[in-house]
């Protein structure tokens, strides 16, 4: 059997969820300046609210998809409102602002812990009656192949947006000079909480798209972050673009990388690439110097 | 008789009685130090009531309350370690420094490798339902009985099946590295295992399902948690296709087998060999648990029943004689006979089961 084939679909498939992690972590960060732990909760929040609403009441699938990135979207952008920004008004550091974030990613996972318990959940409601698709040798299942295609519709949308919208230069403006933005007529807050709801809903479209594809539990949202942080230095962090490239480069080197060692290494990898990278291009792939 | 001599008489007996007095009290001080249970036990008990082995958890909470009965002579503190080392060796520390238990009956076994330091030191009586690693002579007991039997069964009937056998196994808890050693140490050909795969929960498990189906296994026997055992099965049909390799399950696998099947569906299970311990719970506890909390008894009740029936037995026991009481302990509980080996550990055998149209049946 060859082995190629098949480590290459997995490795895009990889660099795939990374990429949509990456995606709406890089938007809020290359707006914000602000390192968005909760980021991760709330793409796990996405997955459980889908169980809910999908499993649990027995609603449509598409409603429910449809549900769960709103409501992660509309949390994302309260915890902004009712967090992040008094405390950015009060000018607090850097470092208090991750401490609460890191706070409301510890208080998010344990209300999802506590209402849906940690045990183990899958999304689909049928058994093993997925469609499975070939690609010259390498197997992909349709969930996968739906990723792939919302992380490339995604990161074109976005591109789209920050080329020829008012609102996407809006939100390079803040990324570059929040100050210089507000002075020119922008309205920061308006537009910040905007990045807040569409990155926090990005982050729940990846945790329900995870959770159709494996399955999904309070913790699965710090193991997506650190991934989605690592391909955001890789490519760039900041830069949208970047991440994505970061996002499958990482998918491709951890899965080649444990090819002929042991898969406890898969994390490890990851870890020792992201610390050549900070000592040797900390500004990543496309990242400005 | 002079009166100086009734006098000498006198104080010639005082000084007896004085003596046999003093005697007395230096011999209940000698040999009655072991202060009687005085009729109470303080019991605390560790359980995962809730996360991944919550309801597993809750069920022997329910049989230890059913044990327990109405006896005011046992006062009973339940802990939750959430099956996890760290937070069980906090209720341990918990039960044995602020609320001064007598002895504790632990259900998981990442809190008893957490804790057997501590109680080795401590020699406070444990009662261990499942098991982790293998131990010494000491103060634990364990209810679960030896699993090297159970496991080198497995890779003897499992080899019987099988010429190409993968091992996959979880890095990140000694209790599945140990179960592996187990079924390594029970396979005969050196040639059968054609891989070894050590996982760690974090990781996704595309590439080395990938690697693992490289290896052109006859069967794939998995040691992992509940949710990776989901996870893998997953992405392992996935990819295999309509290649003919079979699952091979293990005890950990029957126990929580419906939320497989209710994952994955029954047909991935289908013919899947398995060794466990025989099922000898009693259709009297059944009823009874069935009774009083209008569901059926889950895996490791029954052995929570009878670690309260050891307890009991101690009631009129000094508590410096409890361990050795234990050790003698041989009565038929409701998990089948209950007797400990030289090392405290319940003496059982292993029974050969295959998955067969949504059951484990003996074979």
């Amino acid at each position: 059997m060859d082995i190629i084939p098949q480590l290459i679909v997995n490795s895009v498939i990889a660099g795939a969820i990374y990429a949509m992690v990456a995606l709406g972590f890089n938007l809020i960060y290359g707006t914000t300046k602000f390192f968005d732990l909760g980021y991760g909760a709330i793409a796990a929040i996405g997955g459980y609210t889908v169980f809910y609403f999908y499993k649990g009441l027995g609603l449509d699938l598409y409603i429910s998809v449809l549900l769960g990135i709103l409501i992660t979207g509309a949390i994302g952008t309260i915890i902004y409102k009712l967090v992040y920004a008094p405390l950015k008004a009060r000018k607090s550091s850097g470092m208090v602002l991750l401490i609460a974030a890191l706070g409301v990613m510890t208080v998010l996972q344990s209300i999802v812990a506590i209402l849906f318990t940690s045990q183990f959940q899958t999304l689909s409601r049928s058994n093993g009656s997925e469609a499975v698709y070939n690609i010259f040798g390498g197997v992909i299942t349709q969930t996968q192949l739906i990723i792939l295609a919302l992380g490339v519709f995604l990161m074109i949308a976005i591109a789209l947006v920050f080329r020829y919208t008012l609102f996407g230069k809006a939100i390079k403006a803040v990324g570059d000079d929040e100050e210089v933005s507000k002075i020119v007529g922008i309205n920061t807050n308006k537009i910040i909480s905007w990045v807040f709801f569409i990155g926090s809903a990005i982050a729940g479209l990846a945790g329900i798209l995870v959770g159709f594809d494996t399955g999904i539990e309070p913790t699965m949202g710090l193991s997506l972050l650190l991934k989605g942080v690592i391909a955001s230095i890789i490519g760039g962090i900041g830069n949208v673009y970047g991440g994505v490239i970061g996002a499958f480069l990482l998918g491709f080197i951890e899965n080649f990388g444990i090819w002929k060692i042991s898969g406890e290494w898969k994390d490890a990898i990851a870890f020792a690439v992201l610390i050549i990278f900070l000592l040797f291009r900390p500004h990543g792939i496309l990242g400005k110097k | 008789m002079s009166i100086k001599l009734l006098n000498n008489m006198k104080s010639s007996r005082i000084k007896w009685l004085v003596g046999i007095v003093i005697i007395a009290i230096v011999a209940i001080v000698i040999f009655g130090s072991g202060k009687t249970s005085s009729g109470t036990i303080k019991v605390g008990v560790i359980a995962p009531l809730s996360g991944q082995y919550g309801s597993l958890g809750e069920s022997f909470k329910n049989a230890v309350i059913l044990a327990a009965g109405d006896d005011k002579r046992i006062q009973v503190v339940f802990e939750d370690d959430k099956f996890d080392a760290k937070t069980g060796l906090s209720a341990f520390q918990k039960l044995t420094n602020i609320d001064h238990v007598d002895l504790v009956i632990n259900e998981s076994s990442p809190t008893l490798g957490a804790i057997t330091p501590i109680v080795n030191e401590s020699h406070i009586p444990v009662i261990q339902i499942f098991e982790a690693k293998e131990h010494n002579k000491d103060s634990i007991f364990q209810m679960l009985p030896f699993s090297y039997p159970l496991f080198s069964d497995l890779a003897k009937l499992a080899e019987q099946h099988y010429n190409r056998i993968a091992l996959v196994y979880n890095g990140d808890s000694d209790v599945f590295v140990t179960d592996a050693d187990y079924f390594k140490q029970g396979v005969i050909s050196s040639s059968t295992i054609v891989n070894q795969s050590k996982l760690l929960s974090s990781s996704d498990f595309r590439s080395e399902v990938t690697k693992i189906l490289a290896s052109s296994p006859d069967a794939v026997t998995i040691f992992l948690p509940s949710g990776d055992i989901i996870k893998f099965i997953k992405e392992f049909s996935v990819q295999k296709g309509n290649m003919k390799i079979d699952l091979i399950c293990d005890a950990n696998t029957e126990l929580s087998i419906g939320d497989y099947v209710k994952a994955l569906g029954a047909s991935v299970f289908e013919g899947c060999l398995s060794t466990n311990l025989p099922s000898l719970t009693t259709e009297s506890f059944i009823q009874t648990y069935s009774k009083r909390f209008n569901a059926n008894p889950l895996p490791g009740a029954d052995w929570g029943y009878d670690a309260m029936s050891v307890v009991k037995d101690l009631l009129n026991t000094p508590k410096d004689k409890w361990i050795k009481k234990i050790q003698s302990e041989s009565f038929d509980g409701v998990s089948g006979h209950v007797s400990f080996d030289e090392n405290g550990t319940r003496n059982s055998i292993s029974e050969r089961h295959v998955f067969r149209d949504g059951k484990f049946v003996k074979i």
